[in-house]
């Protein structure tokens, strides 16, 4: 629809799939990351991964500044800018996250007990399933090719298996007569771990919310 | 030398109400301040030159007026629209001008009273009007629009080029509908034939446009526009339909007072309060005041028209 008069519109929409692709790269090595951890601990090849989420954070980053950029040089309606910054900003948080989840492990040398590994695996494979949702929705609400409505009740059950896992393992560990200041540690984790999941499940109401302020 | 006073009173009917109809595609970055002017300059000259004799033709049939009663009514209308702005008051071009040509009527004992109710009864259809297109507009488009199912760059670029139609669509319509109020009079008086009283009109109209204040542009824009960007398309969109319909019918009216309407129209949809004390008084002044003042400006300067230096 008259493609000439909104070029600075499509560069705003290609940097956002842009950015949500990085979304995606940050999500997966974070995943793979987590797997190498659970299985074989602190190891070169968790290290290369955590640097790997790093990176594509950092890059998510510098294309929510480029969409900044832009979107002050006013393209879109006030109104649509103000949500997509609002909604970047808020987005942002997710390979934050991830990175920083990472770097606590691999800084604080956290060693999680053999007893609680398969559920610590079961809570990343959750919440990274119902942040590869968000993403689908994300990318659903700037295509409007996938209804964003179903992805929110997938990530709310996601969210509250989660929680449901962190209460378990959390009892388990302060059950366990493991070292207390390891006990501390492993509980930071788990509600680093835990904190995935309820962002993509604010910012998918996010998301909701403004799919249905624009219609009319 | 005599168009003059119509001149002035076109130059400030452009200023006054360039923002109605351009003001939401200039807050929305739609179109630079100086495209935008040039864009609605053009439509008003050509709705002016195409479409504006209705409404020429029921001001020359209101009263019968000479070329020095032409030049009272354009000052009179002129000066009250100026007095009512120096005091901050809402003023209206159209409600000037029949209030300044209902005095010179009078007092010329020649007063086309059918003519005059049926132009009173469409001042108040206007706001009227603007309420019930918005609110059907409203309902109507927002269908098609929600079955579409646009993505968010899709509907913001759709909205966007709607505010700039219906701009350009109510820039058109302003033309054609208040280049009565310009020149109307003096048409009326034999000065000139309706095809130029409508071209000098609608040029003294776009010159108000083009010398119109950036600010006060996107200050009224930027309002509209927070209504909601869709609720602002319907607004401009319903305040254009009720003006042109009203110059299918010869009738001038405001364009604010449309605005207004149809401001109240979308919110009564919306199930949201859009009334403000400065709306409602707008009308008031509107219906009331305006024409008085008009007429007795119109008065004043026929008084002074026809004062004598005697030695």
């Amino acid at each position: 629809m008259l493609r000439f008069l909104f070029r600075k519109e499509r560069q705003v929409e290609q940097f956002i799939f842009s950015y949500i692709d990085y979304l995606g790269e940050a999500r997966e090595r974070f995943a793979k990351a987590m797997e190498v951890y659970l299985r074989d601990g602190l190891c070169d090849n968790f290290r290369f991964l955590a640097e790997q989420t790093h990176k594509a954070e950092s890059k998510a980053d510098d294309v929510r500044y480029a969409v900044e950029s832009m979107m002050y040089e006013q393209a879109l309606l006030p109104e649509s800018r103000g949500d997509i910054l609002g909604l970047l900003e808020a987005v942002d948080a997710v390979p934050g996250i991830f990175d920083r989840t990472l770097y606590t492990i691999d800084n604080r040398r956290i060693q999680v007990p053999e007893f609680l590994i398969a559920e610590l695996r079961e809570m990343v494979q959750v919440s990274v399933e119902a942040v590869e949702a968000f993403e689908k929705q994300l990318r659903g609400l700037f295509t409007a090719h996938e209804d964003v409505r179903p992805l929110i009740q997938l990530i709310n059950r996601n969210e509250s298996q989660v929680d449901h896992i962190e209460r378990n393992v959390m009892r388990q560990l302060f059950d366990s007569p493991i070292d207390p200041f390891a006990k501390i540690q492993t509980k930071d984790l788990l509600v680093e771990l835990a904190d995935i999941s309820d962002l993509a499940h604010q910012l998918s109401r996010r998301v909701y919310i403004i799919s249905v302020k624009r219609r009319v | 030398m005599w168009l003059l006073g119509g001149v002035f009173l076109g130059w400030s009917l452009g200023q006054n109400d360039a923002a109605n109809v351009i003001g939401s595609a200039v807050a929305t970055r739609m179109l630079r301040f100086r495209t935008a002017i040039l864009l609605a300059a053009v439509f008003v000259v050509l709705g002016a030159v195409l479409e504006g004799r209705p409404g020429i033709e029921t001001y020359s049939r209101l009263t019968h007026l000479t070329l020095g009663d032409a030049v009272v009514v354009t000052v009179g209308a002129a000066l009250s629209v100026t007095l009512l702005s120096l005091f901050g008051l809402p003023s209206s071009s159209s409600q000037a001008t029949v209030g300044s040509i209902l005095a010179v009527g009078l007092l010329k004992g020649q007063c086309n009273l059918a003519g005059f109710t049926k132009v009173a009864m469409c001042w108040v259809g206007t706001p009227l009007g603007g309420a019930i297109i918005a609110m059907g507009l409203y309902l109507v488009l927002g269908v098609v629009y929600n079955r579409l199912r646009w993505n968010l760059f899709q509907s913001d670029a759709a909205l966007r080029l709607g505010l700039l139609l219906a701009g350009a669509y109510g820039a058109y319509a302003l033309g054609a509908n208040n280049v009565a109020n310009v020149m109307g009079v003096f048409a009326g008086a034999g000065v000139i034939d309706v095809p130029t009283a409508a071209l000098a009109g609608g040029a003294s109209m776009a010159l108000g446009i083009l010398t119109c204040n950036r600010r006060v542009i996107e200050t009224v824009g930027r309002g509209l526009v927070r209504l909601n960007p869709y609720g602002a398309f319907v607004v401009l969109l319903a305040q254009a339909i009720t003006v042109h319909i009203y110059t299918q019918l010869g009738v001038p009216v405001s364009t604010s007072q449309a605005v207004i309407g149809a401001i109240l129209g979308v919110g009564a949809v919306r199930g949201i309060n859009t009334v403000r004390p400065r709306m409602l008084l707008h009308i008031v002044v509107g219906w009331v005041l305006t024409p008085v003042l008009g007429g007795v400006m119109a008065l004043l300067v026929h008084v002074a028209r026809h004062l004598r230096y005697v030695p």
